[in-house]
């Protein structure tokens, strides 16, 4: 019993140390935040400046938050090495944008703020302030569960550890911080601190893969999920909860919408100074595409491995935790693994992932209400204090919402899953909007609304509603393709209807 | 492809992407000490 006590007193101690460090390099890193000029593209866009290392660096602290590390674990301790498609997935997918500059090129050359802002110039303001409505409802929804997955990630690592923190208190500080440094600065702030966020979280995910590897060598945990889980455990197409449809939904969803068209990636396109440096940010980002989704769903592998060793004897540990076993597995094995130095490092480092996605989420759906719904609405879209203003309120309105739906949402579906099918409510109309008017020259208005109407069918495949219809049969990614399928036939009828409308208009003009 | 087929595939790809993911790091670090110490 002693001897737990200590151990949780040198972790806490070593948490409070490098917790100051953290805030210290933060407040180094904001210095100088103050200083540059006001105006609406400073505030929304970082004064559109970002050199190429920044950008990248920016793009993969966004992406990978602790909600990234947290799915992505679930997903390796449930299906075992087969989960790292999803890794490859995003590398193709990012890939195959960075190499063609697919939407992010010819958006950057726009010259936009905000997406929305784009439906205007292409569609009309209409579809403006209803694409922005339903980019956010999306994009909001999405962001529902982070602070409660963050929370019970956090708890089981610290208590696996013997420290008892109150993590729900601690992260409501995390917010508050995350809040006014972003409602302050705007986006140079997310920016300048996602550079931090993105060393720290990179440092202590890699020392995580070497020291767990020393105690499970990569052998080891082959011939472990081999015995448990067979050929599913390797091939998705042989698992159950995956095959082919599956596969192809994450080249998709991973790959191409998670670069291209979800909008906390994308609105960094428009921060980067030179067109011609947006492509070359997008293809080197393929790589943490890759990373960010195969070495947690490594770490996820080696927690089912640490509870399936006898010999290592962590069993115990997991039981008690029912359905939410395969989310705390991870962090029950790290606090219980890690040395308290490391386990310390390793906590500020999954602190920075949440706050480095949770400010550029915050940031990107308040900017876009306040930008493109409350701005055309009330006139205010060029007014520079009306919408710094508007976007730090809805800031505000956005984290208190976060904290309601973590606790009343009661999903079954894996958190990815639950990401995926959220986020569709906006991509899978998004993606046409954005690459039909982009690269289409006969996309019309009429077209686009019947896009983003018919894209929001894709709200079916969330878990309750699903329920409810009776649909449990049928899988997330049919629905979601089906979704773009017929976001897709209303855009190009919608919009083929509507030009010969007009052509006949004229002709009997 | 057989189980070990896959097990080559996820081995190669894990180490790729650790250190891919490493020296991307270490590149965005480089040019960002370079730009504290006022180099450009």
């Amino acid at each position: 019993m002693t001897g737990g006590i200590a151990v949780a007193n040198s972790t806490l101690t070593f948490l409070a140390l490098f917790s100051l460090a953290y805030v210290a390099a933060i407040l180094f890193a904001h210095r100088g935040t103050a200083r540059h000029a006001s105006g609406l593209t400073e505030f929304f866009v970082s004064g559109r400046d970002l050199g190429l290392g920044t950008a990248i660096a920016t793009l993969g602290a966004t992406e990978i938050g602790l909600i990234t590390i947290a799915y992505n674990a679930q997903k390796g301790f449930n299906e075992g090495f087969s989960a790292f498609h999803i890794g490859l997935a995003a590398l193709v997918g990012c890939a195959f944008v960075g190499a063609l500059g697919f939407v992010v090129k010819p958006i950057r050359r726009t010259g936009v703020l905000t997406l929305p802002e784009y439906y205007e110039q292409r569609y009309g303001r209409d579809i403006r302030v209803f694409g922005a409505i339903v980019m956010a409802m999306g994009g909001i929804l999405n962001m529902g569960l982070f602070l409660k997955v963050a929370s019970v990630f956090l708890a089981a690592m610290l208590a696996a550890n013997g420290a008892d923190v109150n993590v729900n208190i601690l992260m409501i500080t995390l917010i508050g911080v995350s809040v006014l440094y972003t409602c302050y600065g705007g986006m140079r702030s997310v920016i300048i601190t996602d550079v931090f966020q993105f060393f720290l979280l990179a440092a202590g995910l890699l020392f995580a893969v070497i020291f767990l590897t020393r105690l499970i060598p990569l052998d080891q945990a082959v011939a472990v999920v081999k015995e448990h889980k067979g050929i599913g455990g390797f091939d998705p197409f042989a698992n159950e909860s995956f095959g082919l449809s599956y596969v192809l939904w994450m080249i998709l969803v991973a790959g191409v919408v998670s670069a291209a068209i979800w909008p906390t990636a994308l609105s960094r396109a428009l921060c980067i100074e030179k067109e011609e440096t947006v492509q070359r940010a997008y293809l080197i980002s393929s790589v943490i595409f890759l990373s960010r989704m195969i070495i947690p769903a490594f770490l996820g592998v080696l927690a089912f491995c640490y509870f399936n060793i006898p010999a290592i004897g962590g069993s115990e540990l997991l039981s008690g935790h029912g359905s939410d076993a395969d989310l705390v597995a991870t962090p029950l094995m790290l606090g219980h693994a890690m040395p308290s130095w490391l386990l310390a490092f390793l906590a500020v480092a999954m602190f920075a992932s949440f706050m480095s996605t949770q400010d550029s989420y915050l940031f990107c759906w308040a900017s876009i209400l306040s930008r493109d719904v409350l701005g055309p609405v009330f006139g205010t879209v060029e007014n520079e204090k009306a919408q710094k203003w508007g976007t730090r309120t809805l800031i505000v309105v956005i984290a208190l919402y976060e904290l309601y739906w973590g606790l009343i949402y009661e999903g079954r579906e894996d958190i990815w899953d639950y990401l995926a099918v959220s986020g569709s409510i906006y991509f899978c109309s998004g993606i046409v909007l954005l690459a039909g008017g982009l690269y289409w020259k006969g996309a019309t208005r009429r077209g686009a609304l019947w896009a983003l109407i018919l894209g929001f069918s894709a709200v079916v495949a969330l878990s309750p509603i699903k329920t409810a219809l009776g649909l449990e049969a049928v899988s997330a990614p049919l629905i979601g393709f089906a979704a773009i399928g017929l976001s897709l036939v209303g855009f190009v009828v919608g919009s083929l209807t509507e030009r010969r409308i007009r052509g006949q208009e004229e002709g009997a003009a | 492809m057989t189980i070990d087929g896959w097990v080559s595939l996820w081995t190669v790809l894990l180490w790729a992407s650790a250190g891919a993911f490493g020296l991307v790091t270490i590149y965005v670090l480089f040019g960002f000490v370079r730009r504290l110490s006022g180099f450009r």
